[in-house]
C-alpha cells in the first residue's frame, strides 16, 4: 500500500480544522492572468462581494426558515415572505425537489412567489428548515450585460411533521444563482452594486435519517 | 501500452502514484477518518437554524468552478487560497487524485493497468515543474455538453447541445451554443419536398425569391448542408415558436489540455470523492 498516499489523506481530513494560515497564490501565466483579471474582479472587490452575497444568501436562508415555520405568527411570515421576494431578481424559479417512496426524486420549478407562499401552507403541522454553515460562492464574472455573475451553494435540510411524527425529511444542495447589478441609490444620488438572488437550483436530494 | 502525447518526463521525485493496491484501501482509510470527522459534527450541532456542515460536503465538487479551483491548486477544501501549510501538506499530486472518480472500475481492474497508467501520466503531466497544467474557462479548453429535453412538434426529444465559454470586445463573458446534435429535425427536411426555388429560377432572375415572404420556415430555402443543420434548425424552431425547451437532463464538461482529454460529471454520492470529478482521462493525438 502507498504509505505517503495514506498519510497525505490522513492530512486531507485533518486540514478541515486547520485554517490560520497565510494565503498563497500560484503562479499564472502572464497571458491568463490577464484575461481572468480583465474578466473578473479585483481579490478585494470579490471579497466584498462575496460577504455581501453571503449576508443576502443567510438573509434569503432565515426568511424561509421563518416562513415554514407554523408557530410563528402569521404576520411575521407573511413580513418575511415579502422581505424575501425583494432579495431576488424579477422571474427568479425555485427548483424543489422530493423523494417520492420509490427513492427517485421529484423536481419542479416554480416562480419565487409561487414558492413561498406554497411553503407557508405545506401539508405538515409543523416544518423545520435548517441550513448548514457552509456557504460556498464562486468567482465573480461579468456578464454582457454589465452585470456580475456568481453561484452560490447552500445545502437545507427539510423536515416535515405530522403531530408528533416525522414524516418527511431529506437534506437538498441548492445552488443559487447570483447577480450584481448596480443599482441606483435615489438617496444618495449615485450607483451602487447591489446583491441579487437569482434562480434557484435544487441539484441533489437524499433521504436525511 | 502506447506513448501518450504530451507526457511529460522529468520531475520523478515529485511523482504520484495510482497503484490498483493503494486506490481502494487509501479511500477506505480516508472514509474511516472521514466517519470520525462526521460523527463528531452530528454530535456538535449548532443551536438555532444553522447545523454544522458534515465534513463530505466541504469535500464534494460543489460546482464545476470549485473543480477549477482544485484543480488548478488555487483553493483550498474550503474555497480558499492554498496556503504553504496545505500545499506542504496536500502537494498538489495527491491533490489531483481526489479529483478522479475513484470508483471507476478501470482503476481497480487486475487485468488491464492501461488507465491507472493513463491516470498517473496525466497527473504528471498536469505537475511538471517546467509547465505546470491549468484550467481557463476561457481560452477554447473547455465545452460543455448538455442534454436537454424539448418538446418539438407536440412530442418530447432529447437533443445534446454543445455550449463554449465566449470572451466578448469589453471583456465580458457568457456561454454560447456551438452546435446542437439531434435527428428530431426530420419532418423539417422532409418539408423541403414542398418549399423550394425551382430549378428553372435562375432562368427568371430568381424572380420567386419573394416566395421566402411569409414563409413558415425560411430554412427549406437554404442549401441542404445548412436546411439540414440541427442547429439552424434548432435556432429557426425556436424563433418560430414551434419549440420549447422543457428540462436539463444532463450536463458534461471536456477539458482538453495538450495530448490528453478530461471529461468532468457530477457524481452525486455519499462519500468525498463526489460532486463534479474527473470520469475520463483520455490520450489523444494533437
Amino acid at each position: 500500500m502507498n504509505i505517503k498516499y495514506i498519510v497525505s489523506t490522513a492530512f486531507l481530513g485533518l486540514l478541515m480544522n486547520t485554517y490560520a494560515q497565510e494565503p498563497m497564490k500560484t503562479a499564472m501565466s502572464s497571458k491568463e492572468a490577464r484575461i481572468v483579471d480583465e474578466i473578473n474582479l479585483s481579490d478585494s472587490d470579490i471579497e466584498v462581494f462575496k460577504e455581501q452575497t453571503k449576508q443576502k444568501v443567510e438573509e434569503f436562508q432565515q426568511h424561509i426558515i421563518t416562513i415554514g415555520s407554523k408557530d410563528q405568527p402569521a404576520e411575521r411570515r407573511n413580513m418575511a415572505e415579502k422581505e424575501a421576494l425583494k432579495l431576488f431578481f424579477k422571474g427568479a424559479e425555485m427548483q424543489t425537489s422530493v423523494l417520492m417512496p420509490d427513492g427517485s426524486v421529484s423536481i419542479q420549478s416554480r416562480t419565487m412567489d409561487k414558492y413561498l407562499a406554497r411553503l407557508k401552507s405545506l401539508p405538515y403541522t409543523a416544518v423545520v428548515i435548517k441550513f448548514y454553515d457552509l456557504v460556498y460562492i464562486s468567482s465573480f464574472t461579468k456578464g454582457p450585460d454589465g452585470k456580475y455573475y456568481s453561484s452560490a451553494t447552500v445545502i437545507q435540510e427539510f423536515t416535515g411533521f405530522t403531530g408528533d411524527n416525522l414524516v418527511y425529511k431529506d437534506v437538498t444542495k441548492k445552488e443559487i444563482e447570483i447577480v450584481i447589478d448596480l443599482v441606483e441609490d435615489k438617496f444618495f444620488n449615485e450607483k451602487k452594486w447591489r446583491v441579487f438572488l437569482g434562480n434557484i437550483k435544487a441539484t441533489e436530494t437524499k433521504k436525511a435519517l | 501500452m502506447e506513448s501518450i502525447p504530451g507526457e511529460h518526463k522529468g520531475n520523478r521525485n515529485k511523482k504520484s502514484i495510482i497503484t490498483m493496491k493503494s486506490a481502494k484501501p487509501a479511500l477506505i482509510v480516508f472514509l474511516l477518518l472521514l466517519g470520525f470527522i462526521s460523527l463528531k459534527a452530528q454530535v456538535i450541532l449548532s443551536s438555532g437554524s444553522k447545523i454544522e456542515t458534515p465534513p463530505e460536503y466541504y469535500l464534494k465538487v460543489k460546482q464545476f468552478g470549485e473543480f477549477i479551483d482544485r484543480f488548478n491548486y488555487t483553493s483550498d477544501w474550503k474555497g480558499q487560497l492554498i496556503t504553504e501549510e496545505f500545499s506542504q501538506r496536500v502537494p498538489r499530486a495527491e491533490y489531483l487524485k481526489f479529483l478522479i472518480n475513484a470508483e471507476d472500475s478501470r482503476l481497480n481492474n487486475p487485468a488491464d493497468s492501461s488507465y491507472r497508467l493513463l491516470c498517473n501520466r496525466f497527473i504528471d503531466f498536469t505537475i511538471a515543474t517546467e509547465n505546470p497544467q491549468k484550467i481557463s474557462l476561457y481560452q477554447g479548453q473547455v465545452k460543455a455538453w448538455v442534454k436537454a429535453r424539448i418538446v418539438f412538434t407536440g412530442k418530447e426529444h432529447l437533443v445534446d447541445i454543445e455550449m463554449i465559454p465566449e470572451v466578448l470586445p469589453d471583456r465580458s463573458a457568457k456561454w454560447s451554443i456551438n452546435k446542437v446534435v439531434t435527428d428530431c429535425f426530420s419532418s423539417v427536411t422532409d418539408s423541403m419536398t414542398t418549399h423550394f426555388i425551382a430549378p428553372n429560377s435562375h432562368e427568371t432572375g430568381f424572380i420567386n425569391l419573394n416566395k421566402l415572404n411569409g414563409t413558415s420556415n425560411p430554412a427549406y430555402f437554404l442549401s441542404k448542408g445548412l436546411a439540414t443543420d440541427p442547429t439552424l434548425l434548432f435556432v429557426t424552431e425556436l424563433a418560430e415558436n414551434r419549440l420549447k425547451v422543457k428540462t436539463i437532463e444532463h450536463l458534461v464538461y471536456f477539458i482538453t489540455f495538450p495530448g490528453y482529454e478530461i471529461t468532468v460529471e457530477e457524481f452525486n454520492r455519499d462519500f468525498s470523492n463526489s460532486g463534479w470529478i474527473i470520469s475520463n482521462i483520455m490520450a489523444v493525438t494533437e
